[in-house]
C-alpha cells in the first residue's frame, strides 16, 4: 500500500531525513521510535504533505485504484481524499468553525472526491454520532470552535474522531499518546482499533512503550539520525523500554 | 480648502430653514469648520488617513427639497425589526416599517440640535463633526422609555442614492430610561459613484442600568466613497453598552467612536472588523474615558486586507484619577492576505489611577501555514481552507453580537461580500 523508497527530506538546508526506506501493507500496524530530533515527525508529515519540507530525493509510492501512484505529486488535500490521514502532534486550533461544521465540510469534500454522493445534516449527525462513541466524545464538543479551548486530551481525541469521520487507507499517528493519562490513552487507543481492520493501515509515530500494550504493532522500526537502523516485532520496543536507545543500538 | 463653496452652500442650508433662525450653534460649528480646514495627515488622528484626494471635491449639502424617485434596494431582514429608512440622510417616513410601539419613541429636533457634546470630547476640535453640526438638516431622536423591553431591533437604514459630489451629515440621537433593554442596527450602504461624503454623526445615552446591543455597518461600494462616521456613547451607573461595527470598502471608510463611563460600574463591549480590498482604505479611531470607577471596558477590532487596501487603528483608553477598579482592555488584530496590503496600528493607555486593570496590545499576521495545512490534511482545497481560516477570524467579531438573529444576518452579508 505504501513504499517509501531512499527518502531524503530536508528543512532550511538541514538535511533531516537521509534515505528512508519503508514498506506498509494493508492490515499492518507499524510503530516508529527514536531518540528526539531523529526525524519521525518529519516522516509522518512528509507523507502527508507538509509544505515546510523539501524532499531532496526519493519516492513516496501509494496504491491509488491499485496503482502505485508518487504522493510527492500531490497536494496535501488530494492525498487525504485519496485515504492518506495525519493525527497530528500538536492539533491547530481553528478559531470561528465549529467542529461539527469542520468535520462536515472534510468529509463532503472527501465524498465528492470519490464520487460518493455528500450527507446532508441530520444523516451526517446519525452518522457522527456513531463515529462520536468511538472515542466516547461529549457532543457539546461538536458545537465549539475546532479545538478551542480543547485539553490536551481532547485535542487528541478530536484527532481521532476526525480519522474515524474519514476513514483513511493510511494513517499516520503523530505522538497521539504524548500527554494522554491513562484514562485517555485506553480510549484513544480504543478508537484506533475500532477504526483498524484488514484493509488499512497504521503508522504510530510514538517515544513509549505504553501505547503499544494497547496497540499492538506488527513491525517496530528504530528511526535514529534520519534512517532506520533498526526493524523488529512488538519485542523490539520492549527491549527499549529495558535498555533504551543506547542499549538497542550499540 | 475652498471656503467660499462652503460658505455658499451654507447660505443654501439657512434658505432652507424657511426662515427660521439658524442656531447660534450651527453658525459656531461652521465658523469652527472654515478656521480648522479638512483634516491632513499631518494631524495624528489622521495620520494614515489618505483624504486628499476625496476632498479636492466640493461637496455640495444634500437638500431636504431635492425630489428623486427612490432606487431603494431591500434590505433583507428576515426577522421581524423596525425599519427606519432614510433617503440620503433625511427620514422617510413612507419607506420605514415600524410598530406603533416604536413610532411612540420617535421624535424630531430639526429646530434644536444635537445636545452638547461631554466636555472631554475630542470632537469639539474635529472638522468634520463641525461640518456635520453645520450642515444636518435634522436631528432623528428617539427616547425609549423607562423599564422597557424593546423586543424587535430597531434599525437605521441610511440608503445613499445616486449621486456624485454630494455630502450628508445625518444625525441620530438617542436616550435609553433607566433599566430598559433594545438593539439598534445602524447601516449605511452606498450604492453611489463618485466622490460622495457621508458624514454621519450619532449619539446612545444610556440610563441607570440600561442595557443596549448596537451594531454599526458602513458598505460603501465607490472607491471615491468617504465615509466618516462618528458615535458617541454615554454610560450611567451600571448600564452596559455592546457595540460591535464594521467598515467594509470605500475609498477611505472611516469610524471615530468616544465612550464616556459617566456612571460607577459600567460595563462596555466594543468590537470592531474593517475589511479592505483593492486600494480602500479602512480605518477605526476609539477613545474610551473612564470617568468614574468599577467600570469595564472591552475592545477588539480586527482587520483584513487584501490587495493594495491598507487600515489603521488609533485606540486610547484614558482612566481619570479617581476611577479606581477599572478594568480595561484594547486589542487590534489584523490579518494580512496579501503582501502589499498595510496596517498601522497605535493602541494607546493614558492611566491615571493606581488600582486598575488595563491591557492593550496588536497583532499583525499573514495567514497561517500550519493552520492551512491542517484543514488541507482533512481533504478540504487550499482555496476553501484559506477561506474558512479568514471567515473563522472575521466570524469572531459577529459572533460577539450576542443576538442569533442578527449574527444570522451579518454572517450571510459577509458571505456575499466575500464572494462578490
Amino acid at each position: 500500500m505504501l513504499e517509501v523508497k531512499n527518502l531524503c527530506v530536508s528543512v532550511d538546508g538541514n538535511e533531516i531525513l537521509k534515505g528512508i526506506n519503508l514498506t506498509v501493507n494493508a492490515g499492518e500496524i507499524h510503530a516508529i521510535m527514536g531518540p528526539n530530533g531523529s526525524g519521525k515527525s518529519t516522516l509522518s508529515k512528509v507523507i502527508a504533505g507538509h509544505p515546510s519540507y523539501e524532499v531532496t530525493s526519493g519516492e513516496i509510492n501509494f496504491d491509488i485504484n491499485r496503482q502505485k501512484t508518487n504522493l510527492l505529486e500531490l497536494e496535501p488535500d488530494i492525498r487525504a481524499k485519496e485515504g492518506v490521514f495525519l493525527a497530528f502532534q500538536y492539533p491547530i486550533n481553528v478559531p470561528g468553525i465549529t467542529n461539527y461544521d469542520f468535520l462536515k465540510t472534510s468529509f463532503n469534500s472527501v465524498c465528492e472526491y470519490q464520487g460518493a454522493p455528500k450527507l446532508e445534516d441530520s444523516d451526517f449527525r446519525n452518522f457522527l454520532n456513531e463515529k462520536m462513541k468511538y472515542v466516547e466524545m461529549n457532543p457539546q464538543f461538536l458545537s465549539r470552535p475546532v479545538n478551542e479551548g480543547f485539553s490536551g486530551g481532547e485535542k487528541k481525541r478530536n484527532e481521532i474522531l476526525q480519522m474515524a469521520v474519514l476513514n483513511p487507507r493510511l494513517a499516520l499517528l503523530d505522538e497521539t499518546d504524548s500527554g494522554l493519562d491513562i484514562d485517555a490513552l485506553k480510549i484513544v487507543s480504543g478508537g484506533i482499533n475500532k477504526i483498524h481492520n484488514k484493509n488499512n493501515a497504521v503508522i504510530l509515530v510514538t517515544h513509549y512503550q505504553r501505547l503499544l500494550d494497547y496497540i499492538v504493532p506488527d513491525y517496530v522500526h528504530i528511526l535514529s539520525e534520519g534512517k532506520i537502523v533498526k526493524t523488529g516485532d512488538k519485542n523490539l520496543a520492549l527491549e527499549l523500554e529495558k535498555g533504551g536507545y543506547e542499549g538497542v543500538l550499540n | 480648502m475652498n471656503t467660499s463653496h462652503y460658505k455658499q452652500q451654507f447660505d443654501v442650508l439657512k434658505n432652507n430653514f424657511s426662515g427660521q433662525i439658524v442656531s447660534k450653534h450651527k453658525l459656531d460649528s461652521f465658523d469652527r469648520f472654515c478656521e480648522l480646514g479638512w483634516p491632513t495627515t499631518r494631524e495624528e488622528a489622521w495620520r494614515y488617513s489618505k483624504i486628499n484626494k476625496l476632498v479636492d471635491e466640493d461637496f455640495i449639502n444634500y437638500s431636504l427639497n431635492l425630489e428623486r424617485p427612490s432606487s431603494l434596494v431591500n434590505a433583507n431582514f428576515d426577522f421581524p425589526v423596525s425599519h427606519l429608512v432614510f433617503r440620503n440622510g433625511v427620514f422617510d417616513k413612507q419607506l420605514s416599517q415600524l410598530s406603533r410601539e416604536a413610532m411612540s419613541y420617535i421624535k424630531f429636533k430639526d429646530k434644536e440640535n444635537f445636545l452638547p457634546l461631554p466636555e472631554k470630547s475630542k470632537f469639539h476640535n474635529s472638522a468634520l463633526l463641525n461640518l456635520n453640526m453645520s450642515f444636518n438638516l435634522q436631528t432623528f431622536s428617539l427616547d425609549i422609555p423607562e423599564n422597557t423591553i424593546v423586543s424587535e431591533p430597531i434599525v437605521f437604514h441610511f440608503l445613499y442614492e445616486d449621486g456624485s459630489s454630494n455630502m450628508y451629515h445625518p444625525q441620530i440621537e438617542v436616550s435609553v430610561g433607566h433599566h430598559s433593554q433594545v438593539k439598534f442596527i445602524e447601516l449605511h450602504s452606498s450604492q453611489q459613484s463618485g466622490k460622495n461624503l457621508i458624514n454621519p454623526l450619532s449619539r446612545v445615552r444610556l440610563a441607570e442600568s440600561s442595557k443596549v446591543k448596537y451594531v454599526r455597518l458602513s458598505e460603501m461600494t465607490d472607491p471615491y466613497n468617504f465615509h466618516n462616521g462618528q458615535f458617541i456613547g454615554q454610560l450611567e451607573k451600571s448600564s452596559d453598552l455592546h457595540f460591535v461595527s464594521m467598515n467594509l470598502g470605500g475609498g477611505l471608510n472611516r469610524l471615530d467612536t468616544e465612550f464616556f463611563h459617566q456612571g460607577e460600574g459600567a460595563y462596555l463591549e466594543v468590537n470592531g472588523l474593517c475589511y479592505g480590498k483593492n486600494k480602500e482604505q479602512v480605518s477605526y479611531l476609539s477613545r474610551i474615558f473612564h470617568e468614574k470607577g468599577n467600570g469595564e471596558s472591552h475592545q477588539l477590532y480586527k482587520g483584513v486586507l487584501d490587495d493594495q487596501s491598507s487600515s489603521s487603528f488609533d485606540g486610547l483608553i484614558y482612566i481619570a484619577p479617581k476611577a479606581q477598579k477599572v478594568n480595561s482592555s484594547q486589542m487590534n488584530k489584523n490579518l494580512l492576505l496579501s503582501s502589499r496590503a498595510e496596517v498601522n496600528t497605535k493602541p494607546q493607555l493614558d492611566i491615571n489611577a493606581d488600582d486598575v486593570k488595563a491591557a492593550h496590545g496588536a497583532t499583525v499576521s499573514e495567514l497561517n501555514d500550519e493552520e492551512i495545512f491542517y484543514l488541507m490534511s482533512r481533504g478540504i482545497e487550499k482555496n476553501q481552507a484559506t477561506k474558512i481560516i479568514e471567515k473563522a477570524f472575521i466570524d469572531e467579531i459577529i459572533l460577539k453580537v450576542g443576538d442569533l438573529n442578527i449574527q444570522k444576518w451579518l454572517l450571510k452579508f459577509f458571505e456575499n461580500e466575500r464572494s462578490s
